[in-house]
């Protein structure tokens, strides 16, 4: 685990070292540790939009299909 | 109580739902779903709590190798984990509970429409109103946009989507700059346009499309694809109980009626005369809010249930509430989306 531990730093994107730390809770022994910690970075913008905004997720009206674009 | 052979757990936030011909597991954290077959869920339900040698053991080893597999892709996907006490993990509560009489709102304006905003945004204020879709069918101006999200500046708002009819001064540098002046914008689709485009959302999520797709009337809403679904906690749970789409919800028309939503025939009086609270007080006006989708014929069996957003203005017989919605092309019993969108041609409730 060490071993894969190791320049972790290096391999985010320059983004996602901005906005390191983040929780590595999810660092157990699974055979995903590394993706799983480097996804949590790379995804931490989306994740904190979701839940410190508190937005309304749901579309209100549905009027647009989606083959247009 | 703990287990000698470890048992699988799926995590709280993933959760099963059986369709007809397939399931889905819901991963309402990471916002997505993943397929599954429906003996994976006869296992993941029925058999929770069981080390694989028991699971195995109930399907007299002739799936072995399948059961693997499927563990193999739920601990790939990170969809849940081998432990011991599995009590120590319970389930969602998945009460849905919200302290708004309203929650959304949708406001139709066309080239004849007259209204009060002031007032209209007022009344939704004081219903607690959060999110606000405003729908222009007509050509509009930067000049009516302004006006109309003025009236909104002082409220309680949190969101305001916008959808719009193309004009040529509403070009992407513009509606940008309205983004600014208007925080509360999270949305701006611009309909009629003469090509599509697509912008990156911004830092701060708000998102710009303009699309040559033409919304002129109410008749163009209540469609069901996947870009509609909406794979959260707060919709799923609401989802249990309730309409996805007309709960907490009021509308006000173009010409001002007062409605469940704008494609829905009943009006409860026109704005100008009735206030938004009074329309609400009546006893029909929630009827709609608790049909969910257990209750809906097809969508019972459909295991995107949950994450769908409905639509009862548009349905497959108009003379039964609780039938599907006829712009929903996606048969259950296939697991196969019709490549034509139907309900096109489906009855109107209205």
């Amino acid at each position: 685990m060490d071993e894969d531990r190791k320049g972790l730093f290096e391999r985010l994107s320059p983004e996602a070292r901005k906005l390191t730390p983040v929780g590595y809770r999810f660092l157990h022994a699974s055979p995903n540790r590394v993706a799983t910690l480097l996804r949590l970075a790379e995804s931490r913008p989306y994740r904190a939009n979701g839940y410190v905004c508190l937005g309304f997720r749901k579309p209100i009206s549905k009027c647009c299909g989606q083959d247009d674009v | 109580m703990t287990s000698e052979s470890p048992v699988f757990a799926l995590f709280a936030c993933c959760i099963p739902v059986k369709g007809a011909r397939r399931s889905v597991v819901c991963d309402l954290q990471r916002q997505s779903f993943q397929f599954i077959p429906n003996g994976l869920y006869e296992i993941l339900t029925e058999h929770a709590g069981k080390s694989i040698a028991e699971i195995q053991a109930i399907y007299d080893h002739e799936y072995d190798e399948e059961i693997e597999e499927y563990f193999t892709f739920l601990l790939d996907h990170e969809l849940g984990f081998w432990c011991s006490d599995p009590d120590r993990f319970p389930a969602l509560d998945l009460t849905w509970e919200t302290p708004e009489r309203i929650t959304n709102a949708i406001l139709d304006v066309d080239e004849q429409s007259d209204h009060d905003y002031g007032k209209i945004l007022s009344e939704l204020d004081d219903l607690g109103c959060k999110a606000l879709e405003i729908r222009c069918f007509h050509r509009c101006t930067l000049g009516e946009l302004r006006a109309i999200l003025e009236a909104t500046r002082f409220g309680r708002l949190r969101s305001i989507d916008l959808l719009v009819g193309y004009g040529p001064e509403l070009d992407s540098d513009v509606l940008e700059n309205l983004f600014k002046e208007h925080r509360r914008v999270s949305s701006i689709v611009v309909h009629s346009a003469p090509e599509s485009r697509r912008f990156p959302p911004t830092r701060t999520g708000v998102s710009l499309e303009y699309r040559t797709e033409v919304v002129d009337s109410p008749t163009c809403c209540g469609k069901v694809h996947p870009g509609y679904f909406v794979v959260d906690v707060e919709t799923f749970a609401e989802g249990q109980r309730h309409n996805t789409c007309l709960n907490r919800k009021i509308s006000v028309d173009a010409r001002g009626e007062i409605r469940n939503c704008p494609s829905m025939a009943r009006s409860f009086g026109n704005v100008r005369e009735v206030p938004l609270h009074s329309a609400l007080a009546q006893r029909d006006f929630t009827a709609l809010w608790s049909i969910n989708k257990d209750q809906i014929a097809i969508c019972k069996d459909c295991e995107f249930r949950y994450v769908c957003t409905d639509c009862r203005a548009y349905l497959q017989d108009a003379s039964d509430l609780y039938s599907k919605p006829s712009k929903c092309t996606y048969d259950p019993y296939t697991a196969e989306w019709r490549s034509q969108p139907a309900g096109i041609s489906g009855k109107e409730s209205r």
